[in-house]
C-alpha cells in the first residue's frame, strides 16, 4: 500500500513537471546547454531557475531525443529540482528497455537524488549484474558516495577479483574516506 | 562568411588490427615519442630533435629559407616532479611551452603572458587552455596576424626559445598558489618541426579511430557498418569545409582489458590535470604515425557536472602534439552512445536527432581542436580572450546578443565568474559578425543551428598543422 502511494505521488509529480508550459527563450538556453562541449556545472544548471525543470523533464521523456541529451537532462534535473528528478531516476533504474546511457545517468544521480540509503539497494543489482557498462558505472558511483557504499563496493571487489575496476574503485573509495573527504554532491 | 568546401574523393575506411599490449601495463605510462613527421610526410619541413633540456635553458634553431610555420613539441620526462600547478581556482595541468621565442633579428616573437595584452588576433601565437600535463605542442600559425606572416614567409636564420612550463611562469599570475612556482626542476624532450611552402590551398589528412567498446562492435565491421559510414561521411564533409580531404580513416580494436577499462571514460578537471587518469592513459595506446587520433568510447562521463552527467566529446590538448602519437596529450575522445539512433532523422543536413550526425560533428569538432582551433566564442562572450585569434570567425558578444531578460547578467555587466549569462546557440545564429557563430563547427555548443561551417582562416590554421599534408 505504502509503495502504491509512493508511485502515485511520483506519477503526479512527473505529470505536473512534464505538463508545464515552457518559456521559449528558456527552452533555447536549456537545449543549448544540453549540447555544450564544455562542462555545465550544477551551479550553472541551478542558475536557470526552477522553470528549467519542466523543460529538462520533457527532454528526459522524449524518446526521439538522443540518449546522451536525455541523460544529460536527467543529471541536470537532479541539480535543478531533485524532487522532480526522483520519479525519472526510479523509472530508469527499473526500465531495462531504456537506453543504457540514460540508465547510467539514473545510476549516477541516484545517491544525490534519492539519498544514499535509499539508493544503495537499488544500485546493488547493477553492481553485481551481467551488464558490464552499468556494473562499471555503479562501481564508480558507489566509490564516490558514503561509507556504506564504500563497504558494499569493497565486499564486491573481494568477491569479483576478475573485475579490475571494482578493485580500483574500492581502493579510491577507501583512500577518500581515510582522507576524510565528503561524498560527492 | 564560411569557406566553401573543397572537392574530395570519398575517404577510404580501413579495418585495422587490434593494437596495444595484450595485458595492461604496470603503473602509469608517460612515454616520450619520436616524431614521425619528416620520415613519412612529403618534404614539407624538417624535424629537429633537440634532446632532453632543462626548464630555463635557452635553445637556438636554424629555420631554413622558405619556412612558413613551425611547431615546438615538448615532452616531459616520466620522472618529472611537477605535472600540475596549484592555482587559487584549483589544480591546473602543468603544460610546457617555449617562452620567450626570439626571431633572427633579436625581436621578441612570442612571450607568455603577452605583456602588451594584444587582441588574440594580433598575437604571433595564441596559447591557451585546455592544458595538458607535461606534454604539449605550440604551433605557429594560429592567429590572423600569424597567418599573414606565414603567407609571407618567416625570417630565415637563427631563432631562439627558452624551455619553460606553466609552473615556471606561474609567478606572473595573481592567482598562483603553487609553493614551487618558478621551479626549473622539470626537463622536457624538445622537437622542433618546421613547415615550408606557404599555406596550402588544400590539405590531406589521415585519421585513426580506436574503438573502446564492450558492445561487440569491431574494426572489421567499420567498412560496412552503415552508421559508422554515415559518421565518416559527415566528418569528411565538415573537414572539406576547412579545405581538408580525409583520405584514410583506419579503425582499430583495443585489447580486451583496454575495452573494459576505457569503454566508459570519465573526463573533468581531475582527469584532465592527471597524466595517470584513465582518460589520459587511453591516449597512450595511439599508434605511431601522422594521424589525428580519435578514441570512440561507449560513454563519456563528466565528473564536473552534476552527478550522472555525460558529455559528447573532449580533446586532449589544443593543439595536440601531432606526429608524436602515443603521449598522454595526443588524442581526443568522442562518445558512441548515440550511434544507433539513426533512421529518418539521418538524411540531408545535420540533424540533432540523428546520432551518427552528432558523433560525426563531435569528431570533426575535436579534430579541429587537435589541429589548433579554439572556440570562436567561449561561453561568456565577454572580452578579447573569450574569442579565438581569427578575425573572420563570427563572435557572439554577450552584451550585444543576449536577450533583454539576461543581458544584465553578462560577465561585462553584473555577472560574476560563477554566475553569468552564457551566449548560446539561440542568440548566436543571426549570421552577423557580432552575434554569430552558432552554425560553425567550433562553436562551443552543438545545437539545432549547427551546420559545420568553417571560416577561411580556420581552414588555413588546420592546414598548417604538421599532420596535414599539402594536396
Amino acid at each position: 500500500m505504502r509503495s502504491m502511494v509512493r508511485v502515485s505521488l511520483a506519477m503526479l509529480c512527473l505529470a505536473s513537471v512534464a505538463g508545464a508550459e515552457p518559456d521559449p527563450a528558456l527552452r533555447g538556453r536549456v537545449e543549448g546547454l544540453l549540447g555544450s562541449y564544455r562542462t555545465v556545472s550544477a551551479q550553472q544548471w541551478k542558475a536557470l531557475g526552477p522553470d528549467a525543470a519542466p523543460i529538462l523533464a520533457s527532454v528526459v521523456e522524449d524518446a526521439a531525443a538522443l540518449p546522451t541529451f536525455r541523460a544529460r537532462a536527467l543529471a541536470a534535473l537532479g541539480a535543478v529540482d531533485a524532487a522532480a528528478a526522483t520519479p525519472y531516476v526510479q523509472r530508469f533504474l527499473a526500465d531495462a528497455s531504456a537506453p543504457k546511457v540514460v540508465r547510467s545517468a539514473a545510476i549516477g544521480a541516484a545517491p544525490a537524488v534519492l539519498g544514499e540509503q535509499a539508493a544503495l539497494p537499488l544500485l546493488r543489482p547493477f553492481l553485481v549484474g551481467d551488464d558490464r557498462t552499468l556494473s562499471e558505472v555503479s562501481a564508480r558511483v558507489l566509490s564516490r558516495a558514503g561509507a556504506a557504499s564504500c563497504s558494499m563496493l569493497g565486499t564486491e571487489a573481494k568477491r569479483r577479483p576478475d573485475r579490475e575496476s571494482f578493485a580500483r574503485s574500492a581502493a579510491a573509495c577507501e583512500s577518500r574516506l581515510r582522507a576524510g573527504s565528503k561524498p560527492a554532491e | 562568411m564560411p569557406a566553401a568546401a573543397v572537392t574530395c574523393s570519398a575517404p577510404t575506411i580501413v579495418a585495422g588490427p587490434t593494437i596495444g599490449p595484450a595485458n595492461p601495463p604496470t603503473g602509469c605510462q608517460k612515454p616520450t615519442i619520436a616524431s614521425s613527421y619528416a620520415p613519412v610526410l612529403p618534404a614539407i619541413g624538417q624535424a629537429i630533435h633537440m634532446g632532453v633540456r632543462n626548464v630555463g635553458e635557452q635553445l637556438t634553431v636554424q629555420f631554413p629559407a622558405g619556412t612558413s610555420g613551425f611547431s615546438v613539441i615538448s615532452q616531459g620526462a616520466a620522472a618529472n616532479p611537477y605535472f600540475q600547478v596549484q592555482l587559487a581556482s584549483g589544480a591546473a595541468a602543468n603544460a610546457p611551452l617555449p617562452t620567450p621565442i626570439g626571431s633572427p633579428n633579436n625581436a621578441t616573437f612570442f612571450t607568455y603572458p603577452d605583456p602588451g595584452v594584444n587582441a588574440p588576433s594580433d598575437r604571433n601565437i595564441l596559447w591557451s587552455g585546455p592544458l595538458s600535463p607535461g606534454f604539449a605542442a605550440v604551433t605557429f600559425p594560429n592567429t590572423t596576424a600569424a597567418l599573414a606572416q606565414a603567407d609571407a614567409g618567416l625570417p630565415t636564420g637563427t631563432w631562439s626559445f627558452t624551455v619553460s612550463d606553466l609552473l615556471r611562469e606561474c609567478g606572473n599570475f595573481s592567482d598562483c598558489n603553487d609553493p614551487h612556482r618558478g621551479s626549473t626542476a622539470n626537463v622536457y624532450d624538445i622537437t622542433v618541426l618546421t613547415r615550408s611552402g606557404g599555406i596550402p590551398a588544400k590539405g590531406a589528412l589521415d585519421v585513426a579511430i580506436y574503438l573502446a567498446t564492450t558492445t561487440g562492435l569491431k574494426a572489421s565491421d567499420a567498412p560496412t557498418d552503415p552508421d559508422l559510414n554515415w559518421v565518416v561521411q559527415r566528418f569528411a564533409a565538415d573537414m572539406a569545409r576547412g579545405g581538408i580531404c580525409l583520405q584514410t580513416v583506419t579503425f582499430y580494436n583495443l585489447p580486451t582489458w583496454a575495452e573494459n577499462r576505457y569503454a566508459v571514460t570519465t573526463v573533468g578537471t581531475a582527469a584532465i590535470v592527471d597524466p595517470c587518469s584513465d582518460y589520459r592513459q587511453m591516449f597512450t595506446l595511439a599508434q605511431p604515425g601522422n594521424t589525428v587520433n580519435l578514441f570512440f568510447v561507449d560513454q563519456l562521463d563528466d565528473s564536473d557536472g552534476p552527478p550522472g552527467s555525460v558529455t559528447i566529446g573532449f580533446d586532449g590538448a589544443i593543439p595536440a602534439p601531432t606526429t608524436t602519437s602515443g603521449t598522454v596529450a595526443g588524442g581526443a575522445v568522442a562518445s558512441m552512445a548515440d550511434l544507433r539512433m539513426a533512421g529518418a532523422a539521418c538524411s540531408g543536413s545535420f540533424n540533432l536527432n540523428c546520432g551518427p550526425d552528432v558523433i560525426a560533428e563531435t569528431a570533426a569538432h575535436e579534430s579541429g581542436h587537435t589541429l589548433g582551433l579554439f572556440h570562436p566564442s567561449e561561453s561568456d562572450g565577454s572580452s578579447g580572450d573569450s574569442f579565438d585569434g581569427l578575425v573572420d570567425t563570427p563572435q557572439c558578444v554577450c552584451e550585444v546578443c543576449a536577450s533583454s531578460s539576461t543581458i544584465s547578467n553578462c560577465l561585462n555587466n553584473s555577472g560574476t565568474s560563477s554566475n553569468f549569462t552564457q551566449v548560446e546557440g539561440d542568440v548566436c545564429h543571426s549570421g552577423t559578425q557580432v552575434c554569430g557563430g552558432a552554425d560553425y563547427l567550433m562553436f562551443w555548443q552543438l545545437t539545432g543551428f549547427s551546420a559545420g561551417n568553417v571560416s577561411p582562416q580556420e581552414g588555413q590554421v588546420m592546414r598548417m598543422n604538421p599532420v596535414v599534408r599539402p594536396l
